[in-house]
């Protein structure tokens, strides 16, 4: 086959295969996996006072270990905040020596594979070399992948969704046994604090639409489609004000903290008090609790608080 | 040595990931006559160098530039390999000098340029022409393949490529597809004709070529006026009866020296009528050097069949331009199709009031970036965010294809000033530092209340605050909501916030452009409280 042919027919067949794949729901009925939700000792670890990496080496133990979440042979994609084209002192991205401390921990429990990727707000490329993580993530072996060309993004229907009934998904969500969600926590001119469910806007394609329709709850409206196994929050480095994006390091202050939990409405709660501010003043965590997504009552929770 | 100037300037056009630096890009553009003259005449007493070097190397060789450092000359050569391969009996002729049009034309490039219009310039400079084309056509062509490649290799799960967004600009596009038509057929009906009768550079060069030092001379003794190297000229300069070269259409490519048989035409600086026998020798030594020359433009061009990426450009262009434009039709439509929802989102309601397009920072004002754009499209390519793309009569219709900030496409990186550094003619003039070009105000957000979604559908959306480096979009409780407000003096008009604002049909906030820059105030700086990290978690 020539050459021209061969590209030919890739288009044709490219646009046989993806009006296949936009018909509503067919890619996540025919290739999507279920999220597991694992059932663990605690039902939230906090942790302070300790580097990013070595916090998360001890708050994992306490969940029993990514190998828990992660079993031998299979695909993790982890998707971290990328959304700026600053560097990491500004805690505008998560921090990049956490990104691959995880993705060690996923290949000693025998992870295949392992992605990273965030449909980023700046220029893509610019964003994964300043935030640093693309390169701590491949010293890790991850494969880094873009997210900002539409080909890669499957329409999925949102049954249980108020006000986002369907949207496009970046395919290694939808392909990958294991999804590791790990947001910064950080201020938010609109959401006012972008989390856990926050981050999840960066792996949709058209979030003007989320804007556009009722964003709090559209933020809880999507993990109705799918929650992430594992909710990391990196805490280190916080951007206190004029987030998301920050102006100057002067919006950022120390933490040193890190929440990790497999609920995602839980994850949130707690990273809400940390910063301040009640779980049920930010709409789309009470949205995501009314819909049953998880739980916003810390006190009913088991909770392991660590200190390093 | 056309190869040492052709390829680098095509990789500048074509590198779609980015990876030459820019001061190496600098350097290939630099040298083109337009950009160095235009240098010139904005800074003439730090920009000259480059001016008179090229000036000086015409005073002395004849139109080297037009034989190997102009693209366009070395485009048309690969079209005229192609042409001689197609047809190997092609033969041109002696022609008449089109005198009166070639020098009307100079006269009216530089006499509307010093009215204050560059439009022939910009129409007719040979590299901004071929900036166009490559930018237009050739480098569409490689995001497909590019895409392509890609796709195959992300269904491996090889993740090496990634595919790029092709923006189509349509009158552009045509007019380079137009002029690559036409100087193909140029090429193929009168050879470099283009360069004889309608560039001003050419014709200029001419002027001065004519008193070149070192010329091609034939040696009426020993030519047999064969008319052999008559009809390989290709400028169709030659007139092989009379024994005469018009040295100001020569273009400096040496096929008379090779086709000679009797060996009576030699590059020299000395008239060979003086007959004398040491610069005869020293002649036949640059006269191997040219041969040599020749041969690596044949190499060249046989590289060129070699490479499946850089032929198809010349085959397969109009062929893939066919699929991309199907493709474009087709592909949005099944995505639209796919993503009809039911509408919950109430339309925007008034439109924006944009006064002035936005011009990228280092511009200085439109007047200046209007003077001095040739429309090379150099900065449209290397626009990370594709926020700068070319117009079509925005400007006016005297300021053709003069790239804007289209808010619509991309926004401008806050940590970016790639398109001051490139610009080769200073129309878009070097910023020094980056802090700098984050205080030039290029425009200045308006928000229109009526419009925004946090008004029309009680809901929190402040896209526009999240984007807005400089906190210039802030949000002011209202009720339970927050609703954004402009603070004009921080604002630098990126566009971030108009490009993220997703409302429809018009946007909720946009960007008017500044006619002349100005310089925003610093961002407000306020120091957060240190958190003492041993208190207990709040939970």
């Amino acid at each position: 086959m020539k050459r021209r042919d061969f590209i030919s027919k890739g288009i044709v067949g490219g646009i046989a295969a993806g009006s296949l794949l936009s018909i509503p729901g067919f890619y996540s009925k025919a290739i999507a996996r279920p999220s597991s939700v694992q059932k663990t000792d605690y039902d939230l670890v906090a942790i302070k006072n300790g580097e990013p990496e070595v916090m998360f080496d001890s708050a994992i133990k306490e969940l029993g270990g990514i190998g828990k979440f992660v079993k031998k042979g299979q695909s993790v994609v982890i998707k971290p905040n990328i959304g700026w084209d600053v560097v990491p002192e500004k805690a505008a991205n998560t921090n990049p020596k956490l990104i691959k401390r995880i993705v060690e921990h996923c290949f000693n429990a025998g992870a295949k594979d392992v992605y990273v990727f965030d449909h980023t707000c700046d220029d893509w490329k610019r964003c994964y070399s300043s935030s640093e993580i693309e390169k701590y993530a491949k010293d890790a072996g991850a494969k880094v992948v873009p997210g900002n060309t539409e080909s890669y993004y499957q329409e999925v229907k949102i049954p249980k969704g108020k006000s986002l009934k369907k949207d496009k998904v970046h395919e290694l969500i939808l392909s990958s046994d294991v999804f590791i969600n790990v947001p910064v926590l950080k201020s938010h001119g609109s959401a006012r604090l972008t989390i856990s469910m926050k981050n999840l806007m960066g792996i949709v394609w058209d979030r003007g639409y989320w804007h556009r329709n009722n964003l709090q709850q559209c933020i809880a409206d999507f993990p109705t489609f799918r929650k992430p196994d594992l909710n990391i929050v990196d805490a280190y480095s916080v951007m206190k004000q004029n987030g998301p994006r920050g102006v100057s390091l002067a919006d950022v202050v120390v933490m040193k903290s890190q929440i990790i939990s497999t609920d995602i409405v839980a994850a949130d709660a707690a990273a809400a008090k940390l910063f301040g501010i009640e779980p049920a003043d930010i709409p789309h965590i009470q949205n995501a609790f009314e819909l049953g997504l998880g739980n916003i009552d810390l006190s009913k929770l088991n909770i392991k608080r660590l200190v390093v | 040595m056309s190869v040492v100037f052709f390829v680098p300037i095509l990789i500048v056009f074509l590198d779609l990931a980015d990876l030459v630096p820019h001061d190496m890009k600098l350097v290939f553009t630099n040298i083109q006559f337009i950009p160095a003259f235009l240098n010139f005449v904005q800074n003439p007493l730090v920009d000259f160098a480059i001016f008179f070097l090229l000036i000086l190397i015409t005073l002395i060789f004849g139109r080297i530039y037009c034989s190997s450092i102009c693209p366009l000359g070395v485009l048309q050569d690969i079209v005229y390999y192609f042409v001689l391969k197609i047809n190997k009996r092609k033969r041109f002729l002696y022609e008449d000098p089109k005198n009166i049009f070639r020098y009307s034309l100079l006269i009216i490039s530089v006499v509307v340029f010093v009215a204050g219009n560059i439009l022939l310039f910009n129409l007719l400079d040979p590299y901004s022409l071929f900036g166009k084309m490559s930018a237009n056509l050739l480098r569409p062509v490689a995001m497909i393949i590019n895409n392509g490649a890609a796709s195959v290799l992300t269904s491996f799960d090889i993740y090496m490529l990634y595919p790029v967004d092709i923006f189509f600009h349509l009158p552009v596009f045509l007019f380079s597809l137009a002029m690559l038509v036409f100087i193909v057929w140029l090429v193929t009906k009168k050879g470099r004709l283009y360069c004889n009768m309608i560039c001003p550079v050419g014709t200029f060069l001419g002027l001065i070529s004519r008193y070149s030092i070192f010329k091609i001379r034939i040696v009426e003794d020993d030519c047999t006026s064969c008319k052999v190297c008559e009809k390989k000229c290709r400028a169709m300069c030659i007139d092989s009866n009379r024994q005469v070269i018009d040295y100001s259409r020569c273009v400096d490519c040496f096929d008379c020296i090779s086709a000679c048989s009797s060996k009576a035409i030699i590059f020299t600086a000395k008239n060979p009528l003086e007959k004398n026998a040491p610069i005869k020798t020293e002649s036949v030594h640059i006269k191997l050097d040219m041969s040599r020359d020749n041969s690596s433009i044949k190499k060249l061009n046989n590289k060129k069949l070699e490479n499946p990426k850089e032929s198809s450009t010349i085959d397969n262009s109009k062929r893939d331009f066919v699929k991309t434009v199907i493709a474009s039709f087709t592909l949005p439509s099944l995505i639209l199709r796919a993503t009809e929802t039911p509408k919950v989102y109430k339309n925007s309601t008034i439109a924006e009031d944009k006064n002035y397009l936005v011009t990228p920072p280092g511009a200085g004002s439109i007047e200046h970036f209007n003077d001095y754009c040739t429309a090379c499209n150099l900065c449209v390519t290397a626009c990370p965010t594709k926020v700068l793309q070319p117009t079509f009569i925005e400007y006016g219709i005297f300021n053709l294809f003069q790239p804007k900030m289209d808010y619509h496409k991309g926004f401008c990186n806050f940590e970016c000033k790639i398109c001051s550094d490139i610009c080769p003619t200073d129309a878009i003039r070097k910023i020094n530092s980056l802090d700098e070009k984050k205080l030039v105000q290029i425009g200045k957000a308006h928000f229109i209340r009526e419009n925004c979604v946090v008004i029309t559908q009680g809901t929190d959306c402040g896209a526009c605050n999240e984007h807005c480096p400089t906190k210039a979009v802030k949000m002011i409780p209202e009720d339970k909501l927050l609703v954004p407000k402009v603070e004009e003096d921080l604002c630098i008009g990126c566009g971030a916030c108009e490009h993220a604002c997703p409302t429809k049909p018009y946007k909720a906030i946009y960007v008017d452009g500044n006619p002349i820059h100005l310089t925003a105030k610093k961002p407000i700086v306020e120091k957060q409280k240190v958190i003492d990290t041993t208190e207990d978690f709040p939970f």
